[in-house]
């Protein structure tokens, strides 16, 4: 058995070499083989390090997805040592939280704080998990969170700065009724200032037409012109409304969660710079 | 001497990595060129977990490598990755390369057959199904489905009925799609008397009606408010301020506009919707012809 962890380890090499050469696809394959050969020889453990290292390959060579789909084919030993235990979990929350599946990796940090007890390696873990709590929305607990990793940091509690704009968010409904009972109020609630004036301008436009005609005596144009475009406009009005607010929330949240994560890695990277 | 040891396999890997060998792949990569019987294995593996790409990696080396080794079964886990990643051409090529002999080569040939059909290359597709001989008579029966569903497509309905009369409906498999492709065929019949000259009369007489003639009746209510509500205007400025007045040309316009229009239309929505039914159907076709597919070789 050790000899043939021995040959892996040398392939290991020569497969990394490949990888520097970014023949990513030709050294995924080769560590693919590697855990096809551990697990026929009944070997978990480098069946494990084989697939991982394939990740860091794949990982490499941007190919997110596929990464993620390989670290999650990993089990995790309970009863394994911290240090493999955290690598892989990390590894696991990493690449959720990059192929955008903020909920699993939200689980994998929450998994790895509770199996794995060495804190020093669970503090590796802040960063990510802030990250991912500003994504789901968490703000409160992202800035609580904030707080206690830049106080572990041992630096200045700036978490109060980064989170004094969380943003407010707008309501579709509010903003649907604000329009059907104040036309255009709704889409400058929603954040669009520009389109709200227009559509109130239209809308009073339509119905002075329809009325003036009305009072002209040509019935059927006020009606069916003044009357029908107005309706076209309203309604248009509501529905756009709660486009603009659902499209508002999220350009903001975007906003807001780049600055934290640009001010979160800022930190991170000058905290690990620091580290001998 | 453990730590010199493996000190000097490290150094040797590293050596050997750089090396490169006549087709251009690192020397030591050969490494997983193993035994064909081993390499099937492995693809076999690569296979059932779905990491198509890696296996299509693999397959691309044994070709440059070892040409030798390219077996039946090497073909139909080619064959079957390619299909799974929806590279239809490719998966055609590969298992019609499958010998009939082979225990893969039923599936091979179905498989094949379906691939073309999709790409709708119907008459290689009947080709490939037409020289292979079953000996089961499930997958004979599986093989007339697919005739049927290939003439369906071709909208040959005299090919379809004589691959119909061997129908069974005996197999529990297919039983359902042989029910399924006779109710498009009827479908095809009833769709085929839509006239696109006779929705454009019948918008002449009621503005909507050529629309709702051809099965688009939100359209057809919607073009009669339209006519309707500029019609109508028309008429008050006519009434009001006679022929000559800015009120009635306008209206007047935008009516005659949307009538000439709405005939027009009537008579295109019919080709269209005849374009969407034979989209649709040839969908529903592909998938009652596919599903016996997953069925038998589950």
């Amino acid at each position: 058995m050790s000899r043939f962890c021995l040959t892996c380890i040398f392939l290991c090499v020569l497969f990394s070499a490949d990888a520097q050469n970014a023949r990513w696809q030709e050294a995924a394959l080769g560590y693919e083989r590697g855990a096809y050969l551990a697990e026929k020889h009944g070997d978990p453990g480098v069946a494990r390090d084989m697939l991982f290292r394939k990740h860091q390959v794949l990982k490499s060579a941007g190919q997110w997805n596929e990464a993620y789909q390989t670290i999650k084919r990993i089990p995790v030993e309970e009863t394994g040592p911290d240090s493999v235990q955290f690598a892989i979990r990390y590894e696991k929350a990493l690449m959720a939280y990059l192929n955008g599946v903020y909920d699993d990796a939200y689980l994998q940090i929450g998994q790895c704080r509770y199996s794995v007890k060495d804190s020093i390696l669970t503090s590796r873990l802040d960063w990510l998990e802030i990250l991912t709590l500003c994504e789901l929305e968490r703000w409160p607990e992202a800035q609580a969170k904030a707080s206690a990793y830049l106080l572990s940091r041992r630096l200045p509690d700036q978490s109060k700065e980064w989170f004094r704009r969380i943003p407010r968010k707008r309501s579709e409904r509010k903003a649907e009724y604000l329009s059907a009972f104040f036309p255009g109020v709704g889409l400058m609630y929603a954040g669009s200032l520009r389109e709200g004036i227009t559509s109130t301008v239209l809308q009073a436009g339509c119905l002075a037409f329809g009325v003036f005609t009305i009072l002209d005596g040509y019935y059927l144009s006020g009606f069916l012109t003044g009357g029908g475009l107005f309706q076209a406009f309203y309604f248009g009005g509501i529905n756009r409304s709660a486009r603009i607010a659902a499209e508002t929330n999220r350009k903001n949240k975007n906003t807001f969660n780049r600055s934290i994560r640009g001010r979160v890695l800022e930190t991170e990277r000058s905290s690990t710079k620091k580290e001998p | 001497m453990r730590r010199f040891l493996f000190m000097l396999l490290l150094l040797a890997g590293q050596a050997a990595a750089q090396q490169v060998d006549s087709t251009g792949h690192p020397a030591l990569l050969g490494w997983h060129t193993a035994p064909p019987e081993t390499d099937t294995t492995f693809l076999r593996y690569l296979f059932d977990r779905q990491l198509f790409s890696d296996l299509l990696t693999e397959t691309r080396y044994q070709r440059t490598r070892d040409p030798g080794s390219i077996t039946p079964a090497f073909l139909h886990y080619e064959g079957m990755a390619y299909y799974f990643r929806k590279q239809l051409d490719s998966a055609a090529r590969t298992l019609a390369g499958i010998p009939d002999y082979s225990v893969y080569g039923s599936q091979a040939r179905l498989y094949g057959a379906f691939s073309l059909a999709y790409l709708r290359k119907t008459a290689d597709a009947r080709s490939t199904l037409a020289a292979w001989q079953p000996k089961d008579s499930l997958f004979q029966s599986v093989k007339n489905l697919e005739l049927a569903g290939i003439a369906l497509l071709d909208r040959d309905l005299n090919a379809f009925d004589a691959a119909q009369k061997q129908f069974t409906g005996s197999f529990y498999a297919i039983s359902q799609q042989e029910a399924n492709l006779e109710s498009y065929r009827q479908a095809i019949v009833r769709q085929k008397n839509k006239k696109p000259w006779k929705a454009a009369v019948l918008s002449a007489v009621v503005p909507g009606l050529g629309k709702i003639y051809a099965r688009k009746p939100g359209q057809g209510v919607a073009s009669f408010l339209q006519c309707l509500v500029t019609g109508l205007q028309a008429y008050e400025g006519l009434r009001k301020d006679g022929p000559g007045s800015a009120r009635f040309l306008i209206f007047g316009s935008l009516f005659s506009v949307f009538y000439a229009g709405n005939i027009w239309g009537s008579a295109f929505a019919v080709q269209i919707k005849k374009k969407e039914f034979n989209d649709r159907v040839n969908e529903q076709i592909l998938f009652d012809l596919h599903i016996p597919l997953r069925t038998v070789f589950r």
